[in-house]
């Protein structure tokens, strides 16, 4: 069956991005942001929300999605290698960290560090990325941030839109090759987009091959919409099938190298993940004015591991329900009032003969109202809301992690939640905006927290989780300052956030048959930190911009908590050297300098600072309906060799990737639609 | 026909859910040695005598190599205590054999438990024991 989807994929892999030819879209008072309680001008909400235009990133030669995630200050990624990687916003990742994408939760089971968020940007056309928590919109797991993953949107009415690009790596000698069509007939709307990824493995800074750190990936997406009076709805389909080389501490002792370039992922270590998700979109309009959003979908997620043994060891598949409905209403002229509501359902089945968590199934419902108020008309917007929900998980009889003989029983396990929100946003003048929010989030432990009874694969240590562990909760002041003028653009975004039972991982002094034991715990956890941005813009084509992100991540205990993200400057300098309505080249050059990260957990290890350069150009041109692109990005110019502190490569002495061009060519045309008479 | 094709997709995914089966998986194989002076069942013995446990480990899938081999030991019912552990490498990762000699030492009813255990790198475990009892 799986090798059928690989065929099915691999003979359409043809695929299409949308471009324009800006470096890095950033414009953060002009926006109207959807992820918050209502669709609305940025400004006008106290969220510290960055939109993020996936078309203009393209060009920064990244291999991933949250890859391109990690131009926003604030945001790191989690690693195992190029492919397996997660977002990390604020220092908080997996499941501290909400996902959602076509409005709806997406779980891709990263309960465990080296299971990476597996999305890839093909087909989005935006990402909406909110730092903090908002727990009452969307139930648990809002603690560190939001990530809304947007699909592309339809075409202009009675227009098609088509596109294809190839991007192409110098250093993994792959690359990314995609297509896909859009066209919008008036009343209904459709899209289909096709893509892959394929990578051989990479060369660190110091040219040594990095075994086994190959990947690829399969994409289908596509989209259903239509309109009928008062109802707009869109549906989406998206098919993913991904492969990833894996690295363990021992793996070279029984891996060996192969040809260069080969690319075989049925050998060697490998995680694979089938993704299969059909969602639904709703708008509709009320007759008193009010609007009511239903979103509903269903995630089939399967993961399996071959750890070395030739064959899958490790087979998990996660099918997900949920639903979110949203009731918009304006009370007054200053007053809205939304109601929301959310549900889902999820059954996790081991059919494998590893097994790190237990059959289970988890049923989430959250309810919430939120209030806002414009204390002074587009000047001064008070948010205001509170929230409740439970989360129901029962664990189920499975061999090897829960029977008699475990220290882990099945059980059932009923966890009542709240949360709670209140903000403020300040607009004096149309040059500065201020926001204050104070916001809870809340988490309850996973399934591998509550109920883990096993050797953790590649490390080897014995985790033993707990069915007793409390509500992790976080109540988080968050700050946003903003000044924009035509040139000149500043921000500034102080954060404090105190974290109640932090789940944590924790060596003990026990052992299971010669094998390290560590268990679950839980302690209070404090974080702060800033992020801040200046740009200097449309001066004589040039625009400089300088973004710093730094933060302290401690338990109560007065340790550090892992994976703390090191302090980081990234300066960057954008110029066009041509542009007008026919043409545009541009080059960009842009250094990370990164901090050595000594602030390190137990048994964590620390690294030094490094700094990388990078430098790249594009040229775009338009032709009648169609606009070509070729750029061109090198990441890491001088090939410095380094270890990134959210590496977890760092432990076997693996060093992050060395120099890495990459190539991109696109098309993309239009065409408008005959009218039918 | 848009219904349809959604159906389809829906019913075909579940399809391909529910085709999976599930997989228990092969344990490394682990056995006592036996004949000549080798212990390979529960027996009683003298205070003061010397016994001899072997053991043969051996992978059960092709690559799924043996990882460590340990030796506890619990002295009524009490904690189990390592007392040997080894990683094991190279063709001991295919198959590995092992004495264990010790001399028994306590008190008349004393039961001393030897539990042998293996793991493979997939991290499936196997393990097999043995108690000894000291006669009166």
């Amino acid at each position: 069956m799986i090798k059928s989807w690989i065929y099915l994929f691999s003979f359409s892999s043809i695929y299409l991005f949308g471009q324009t030819n800006d470096w890095l879209y950033h414009d953060t008072l002009a926006n109207v942001i959807i992820t918050s309680y209502k669709e609305e001008p940025l400004q006008e909400t106290s969220l510290n929300i960055t939109p993020i235009q996936i078309d203009s990133l393209n060009k920064l030669g990244n291999f991933t999605l949250t890859d391109l995630l990690t131009k926003v200050p604030g945001v790191n990624a989690l690693s195992t290698g190029l492919g397996i990687v997660k977002p990390v916003i604020r220092g908080l990742y997996g499941n501290r960290v909400l996902v959602l994408l076509s409005g709806l939760k997406f779980d891709n089971q990263q309960w465990q560090e080296e299971h990476g968020l597996g999305l890839s940007d093909i087909g989005l056309s935006k990402v909406e990325l909110i730092k903090g928590p908002v727990g009452i919109l969307y139930g648990s797991e809002a603690m560190g941030g939001i990530i809304n993953l947007i699909e592309e949107q339809k075409p202009q009415e009675k227009e098609g839109q088509g596109d294809a690009s190839l991007k192409l790596n110098s250093n993994t000698m792959g690359g990314t090759l995609q297509t896909g069509y859009k066209v919008n007939y008036g009343k209904k709307w459709f899209r289909i987009r096709v893509g892959l990824d394929n990578h051989a493995d990479y060369s660190d800074g110091d040219n040594h091959r990095v075994l086994n750190s190959r990947f690829d990936g399969y994409y289908l997406k596509g989209t259903l919409g239509f309109q009928r009076k008062n109802w707009i709805s869109t549906n989406n389909l998206m098919s993913s099938f991904n492969r990833f080389g894996f690295i363990f501490n021992d793996i070279y002792s029984f891996v060996s190298p192969d040809a260069r370039w080969n690319r075989a992922l049925n050998i060697n270590p490998t995680h694979l993940v089938l993704l299969n998700i059909l969602s639904s979109e709703n708008k509709i309009s009320l007759r008193n004015g009010s609007k009511l959003n239903i979103n509903l979908g269903v995630q089939s997620n399967q993961r399996m591991e071959n750890e070395g043994g030739g064959a899958i060891s490790l087979n998990m598949h996660l099918l997900t329900l949920q639903y979110m409905l949203k009731w918009e209403h304006q009370l007054s002229v200053r007053n809205r009032l939304v109601v929301s509501h959310y549900s889902s359902y999820e059954d996790n089945t081991n059919f494998g003969a590893r097994k790190i968590v237990p059959d289970a199934t988890m049923q989430e419902s959250n309810v919430s109202l939120y209030l806002e108020s414009h204390l002074i008309h587009e000047k001064l917007i008070l948010e205001n809301g509170a929230g409740v929900g439970q989360k129901w998980i029962k664990t189920y009889f499975t061999a090897s992690v829960n029977g008699p003989s475990n220290l882990i029983k099945p059980f059932s396990k009923f966890a009542p939640y709240y949360n709670v929100y209140t903000g403020l946003s300040i607009i004096p003048s149309p040059y500065f905006n201020f926001k204050l929010n104070v916001a809870t989030g809340v988490r309850i432990a996973n399934l591998a927290e509550l109920s883990s009874n096993g050797l953790h694969e590649g490390v080897f240590t014995y985790e033993i989780g707990s069915p007793l562990l409390k509500n992790e909760q976080n109540i988080c002041l968050n700050l946003l300052g903003t000044y924009s003028k035509k040139h000149f653009e500043a921000q500034i975004s102080p954060f404090y956030n105190q974290y109640y039972n932090y789940v944590y991982l924790a060596p003990t002094t026990e052992e299971w048959f010669g094998f390290p034991v560590y268990r679950y715990r839980q302690q209070n956890a404090q974080q702060y930190g800033s992020e801040l941005s200046l740009i200097f813009k449309h001066i004589k084509r040039t625009q400089i911009t300088v973004n710093y992100a730094g933060m302290v991540s401690k338990a109560a205990n007065g340790e550090h908590l892992p994976f703390t993200p090191a302090q980081k400057l990234s300066p960057s300098l954008q110029y066009k050297i041509l542009h007008d309505s026919q043409k545009e080249l541009s080059i960009q050059t842009s250094t990370d300098i990164i901090a050595a990260q000594n602030q390190i957990a137990p048994h964590e290890i620390a690294t030094p600072s490094y700094w990388l350069l990078n430098i790249g150009g594009s040229y775009m041109v338009h032709h009648k309906h169609k606009t070509y692109t070729l750029s061109v990005m090198c990441n890491n110019l001088l090939n410095k060799a380094y270890y990134d502190h959210l590496s977890r490569f760092k432990y076997f002495g693996i060093l992050n990737i060395g120099r890495n061009i990459s190539v991109m060519l696109s098309m993309k045309f239009k065409q408008v639609l005959k009218q039918s008479h | 026909m848009k219904n349809i094709i959604i159906t389809s997709l829906t019913i075909g995914l579940l399809a391909f859910v529910s085709a999976c089966k599930k997989d228990e998986g092969n344990l490394p194989a682990i056995s006592f040695k036996t004949g000549g002076s080798y212990l390979s069942h529960d027996d009683s013995v003298a205070t003061g005598s010397a016994i001899l446990i072997g053991i043969n480990a051996e992978k059960t899938e092709d690559k799924d190599v043996l990882k460590k081999f340990n030796l506890s030991k619990s002295v009524n019912g009490g904690t189990d205590n390592t007392i040997y552990s080894k990683d094991l490498s190279g063709g001991e990762g295919n198959n590995y054999s092992f004495d264990y000699k010790d001399t028994l030492k306590g008190a008349s009813g004393d039961k001393t438990k030897y539990t042998f255990t293996v793991t493979n790198r997939d991290g499936l475990v196997n393990n097999v024991s043995l108690t000894v009892k000291i006669k009166k």
